[in-house]
């Protein structure tokens, strides 16, 4: 019996286990929407290619259901699916042509030739491959292989495509650029896309929401931003992005504002508490962003410090400054540079500042990021 | 100098290994009516023999028909198996292997007797049909093992790839996994043709005299007849599988080509 939902997509309480291990996928509950671009981000082993790999039916749930615009998708063979698979490794067949690659879908679709011609054209001039359209894959490079992958995904009209890491093997720059261009065709198709990766730039300049996994769960769900900003746990603070950690003991509660105190003789700090109630005496971790800490005493900055910079690391656009204060502990710093740097040396004593809804506090010990 | 001697020492052996084989070559021109070297003169006679005399028609023509079909039940059966055993992780797989490895490795003349005696049982004894099973039992495990080691390169989520674009598994299998494990599947084809092509034990146990193979006939040439034909039916064996060597060669490396990309673009 189908369950109403609007979702496109909808992992109804799933469990995945292989013989003889932990669960990979913990009790999934998720919902991806109409012409989404859901990114699962997580560290190896976290789950994430695993719920792709069902969603694509190359793996079955030991338990639950998955369904698709309303209807149960467990016993749909993947052939029968309909969804545009980009894989890590791209999975271009190395028998056939570019051209030959992008009409097999099509062929298997029972369409006839010249509609195959003008749809391989079509598509590849999409990804801007339509000159390369009779080479063979091994003579394409890893940037080109790349796009005729996700052209092979696209060229059937799918009803979602699927992408396992399918920028892990590109350089840097060459990432960026495919980055960008994904988000066009998404913005340009309209169709729902699912993304794994384990890097949390690709997410955040991607998707439109993030779902972060460690362990099979599900850590966190939302905009990029506010995953960014609001990290629900001390996972997610350090696997999205760089994080300076202070621990200490709660001073105080304040509404939404407590001060822990890094050491007993040191100045009280004030964070903004994230999850489950904290109180007095409780052992807490807070954790700043780099690029949130101020060199000078700044308007609407709570926290104010003086402090010591011990090391200065140039980084053209940016320097990062490690900062000492007495008390509180070392921090790193990232500051904009307009002339190149010259103001800041080591050993040189500071103002420092930050706000305090800039610094989230978690309960307990932290966990090690795995990343 | 060390150079030398492993030059002269490769040569050494390679004639040692081939030196029994060039003995035929001029025996199967001779012009005599025994089989002595050095050959008194030189003539066509005994080739004359082999191609006039229905007894080596028939029996040629029969090493064709038993080679070609136990090649073709082989390759089905051997790819299929090794297929399915790359693709499918269970306890005993290992075993699995070994065991259809077996007709391998049990001496051919056991293979023979027991199948003569369970062959017999059941009406097969003395059948072109009988020699066609036997052969392709002895045969498929050549072809699960050059199969399984072509599949070793083969990236699984290339199948992956051909279902998630559509196509039922049977289809995809034809068209993406077969053209890749091709070098495999026609080394393991020819590999069970040969097998069955040259093969003397068993076909003494289930042949009947109007159905000897080739190795057969010859058998009984030498043993009844003593006749110098054999030498030609040998020359013309030892050409054939000159024949099948160059095809496997030239198919492997159509294959290597296909992987690397086709060099005329």
């Amino acid at each position: 019996m189908p369950i109403p939902t609007d979702s496109l997509v909808l992992f109804d309480g799933i469990d995945k286990i292989y013989e003889g291990t932990a669960k990979v996928v913990d009790d999934l509950h998720l919902q991806i929407e109409q012409g989404e671009f859901l990114t699962l981000l997580g560290p190896s082993g976290s789950g994430k290619t695993t719920i792709l790999m069902m969603l694509a039916g190359c793996e079955s749930p030991t338990t639950g259901k998955i369904l698709f615009d309303g209807k149960p998708l467990n016993d749909v063979p993947t052939y029968k699916r309909d969804f545009g698979i980009v894989f890590q490794n791209y999975a271009l067949f190395p028998h056939m042509t570019v051209a030959e690659n992008l009409a097999f879908p099509l062929r298997m679709r029972r369409i006839g030739k010249s509609q195959i011609a003008d749809q391989v054209t079509k598509t590849l001039d999409m990804v801007k491959m339509g000159a390369l359209k009779d080479r063979m894959p091994t003579q394409l490079s890893g940037g080109q292989q790349q796009r005729v992958a996700l052209a092979r995904a696209l060229v059937f009209e799918p009803r979602m495509v699927l992408m396992d890491e399918p920028l892990g093997a590109l350089d840097k720059q060459l990432r960026e650029h495919m980055q960008l261009e994904i988000k066009r065709l998404h913005e340009q198709l309209g169709i729902a896309m699912l993304y794994v990766t384990h890097d949390q730039t690709e997410a955040l300049t991607m998707s439109d929401r993030i779902a972060v996994f460690d362990q099979g769960r599900i850590q966190q769900i939302g905009a990029p931003k506010d995953v960014y900003s609001n990290p629900a746990s001390p996972f997610v603070a350090s696997f999205m992005g760089e994080n300076n950690r202070l621990e200490g003991r709660i001073g105080a509660t304040d509404g939404g504002t407590i001060t822990l105190n890094v050491s007993d003789a040191g100045p009280a700090v004030c964070a903004q508490p994230s999850g489950a109630d904290l109180s007095p005496g409780q052992h807490v971790t807070a954790m700043v962003r780099p690029e949130s800490i101020w060199v000078g005493h700044r308007d609407g900055c709570e926290n104010r410090f003086e402090g010591r910079i011990t090391d200065v690391v140039y980084h053209g656009d940016h320097v990062r400054l490690c900062l000492v204060i007495d008390g509180v502990g070392t921090l790193v710093a990232r500051q904009p540079l307009s002339d190149g740097g010259a103001e800041f040396a080591p050993g040189q004593n500071v103002p420092i500042s930050w706000a305090t809804k800039n610094m989230h506090a978690f309960a307990g010990q932290p966990q090690p990021a795995t990343a | 100098m060390t150079r030398i001697f492993v030059a002269i020492s490769a040569w050494v052996v390679l004639f040692f290994l081939v030196a029994p084989l060039l003995v035929i070559f001029p025996l199967s021109f001779s012009s005599g009516n025994i089989l002595t070297l050095p050959v008194p003169g030189y003539s066509l006679q005994w080739y004359a023999d082999f191609f006039l005399t229905e007894r080596w028609l028939d029996a040629t023509k029969n090493s064709f028909i038993v080679g070609t079909a136990t090649m073709i039940f082989a390759t089905v059966l051997g790819t299929m198996a090794a297929y399915g055993i790359n693709l499918s992780n269970f306890r005993g797989k290992q075993v699995v292997i070994v065991a259809l490895s077996l007709p391998m490795v049990v001496p051919l003349i056991v293979t023979a007797a027991s199948m003569y005696l369970a062959f017999s049982v059941v009406g097969l004894a003395n059948s072109l049909w009988g020699l066609i099973l036997a052969h392709t039992i002895v045969a498929t495990p050549y072809v699960v093992i050059t199969v399984l080691a072509s599949l070793q390169t083969f990236d699984a989520n290339l199948m992956r790839g051909a279902l998630s674009l559509g196509a039922p598994p049977f289809t995809a299998f034809r068209e993406v996994v077969l053209p890749m494990i091709m070098p495999g599947v026609a080394a393991g084809a020819i590999f069970a043709f040969a097998t069955s092509f040259d093969e003397l034990v068993i076909a003494i146990f289930i042949t009947s005299p109007g159905e000897f193979t080739l190795p057969r006939q010859m058998f009984a040439g030498l043993r009844e007849f003593l006749s110098p034909t054999i030498t030609a039916a040998a020359v013309i064996m030892i050409l054939l599988s000159f024949v099948l060597l160059f095809i496997s060669e030239a198919i492997r490396r159509r294959g290597e080509r296909l992987i690397a990309g086709r060099s005329d673009h």
